[in-house]
């Protein structure tokens, strides 16, 4: 088959075989800085007695997690916390009866720009629900600050959701599509007059 | 609003590749083919990417595997061609993104 294809076979492995240098400029190329990611609680207030926090543990490569070493870093009303994690981290909170809750979205995390000009994000949420463990969350703004700490941007509303729900809905239509293009082709297929 | 854009230009530059090989199926359905399969490997592609810490190449596979069964299921070719003018469009869009990425294009 690919004999048959020679011409289009050498054209991939140009393609592949060009790519490689350029690839690996991309990696090492000082093109990528990454940006740490802050959460800041606006409506702690709102929940009396109850504590927010960001676990972090103690783990090094040769010992196991040992519990004694878990930190929290306690959300503080108005002061944003940095949480420097590549996924994010989940945010915990604990009420006066010792209850432990954990937020069902990673929070913060590393942005990765190829400038370096924003140095910090700040993410605004608001706490929506504390029930059976959960703790629901809604993003209200994202904050852009300089290294001096100078707000360059505010982008308002719920972060994300209505622009996520937008950008899934092309790929789902277009699989729909797909699915419906296979079964036309095969009714086309098995009936040839109909075409 | 990026994402439309990489769709957008992930169509454009595929096109030829997807006319190349599927013309004979009829030049409107190869268009339509060439929207339907990039209109649902692209954005869900970048979507996983920004979401998850994963590997971008292994992605890429994932996406000519992807592309290449849709066209075996689709258009009954043969598993071998599908997977020649998968690599060939993926290749081409890969390569000259990270070309346009490098000159700060995008």
């Amino acid at each position: 088959m690919l004999m048959k294809h020679r011409l289009l076979f050498s054209l991939l492995v140009l393609i592949i075989g060009g790519n490689m240098p350029l690839m690996a400029d991309l990696t090492d190329g000082p093109y990528e800085y990454e940006v740490p990611v802050g959460v800041q609680l606006l409506n702690g207030n709102e929940f009396p007695g109850v504590k927010f926090y960001f676990r972090y543990e103690h783990w090094s490569e040769n010992d196991p997690i040992d519990p004694d070493s878990i930190t929290k870093k306690f959300l503080l009303r108005g002061k944003p916390v940095e949480v420097g994690e590549t996924n994010g981290k989940h945010l915990f909170a604990e009420d006066e009866k010792g209850n432990i809750y954990e937020s069902d979205t990673a929070l913060g995390g590393i942005h990765f720009l190829d400038y370096d000009l924003y140095q910090q994000f700040v993410h605004q949420i608001r706490v929506v629900s504390l029930a059976n463990g959960v703790i629901k969350i809604k993003t209200v703004a994202l904050v852009e600050k300089d290294e001096n700490g100078k707000v360059l941007k505010v982008s308002k509303g719920n972060m994300g959701s209505r622009y996520e729900v937008g950008i899934w809905a092309i790929p789902l239509v277009s699989l729909l599509g797909l699915i419906a293009f296979f079964f036309l082709r095969r009714r086309i297929a098995t009936n040839p007059g109909r075409r | 609003m990026n994402l439309l854009v990489y769709l957008g230009l992930t169509i454009l530059i595929e096109l030829p590749v997807f006319l190349f090989f599927w013309h004979r199926e009829g030049w409107g359905k190869a268009i339509i083919f060439c929207i339907l399969v990039n209109g649902f490997t692209n954005p869900t592609l970048n979507l996983l990417l920004m979401a998850y810490n994963l590997d971008v190449y292994l992605m890429e596979c994932a996406v000519v595997a992807v592309e290449a069964a849709l066209a075996v299921a689709i258009f009954r070719a043969s598993w071998g061609r599908s997977l020649l003018f998968s690599l060939l469009a993926n290749g081409l869009s890969y390569g000259i993104g990270l070309i346009l990425f490098a000159l700060r294009i995008l």
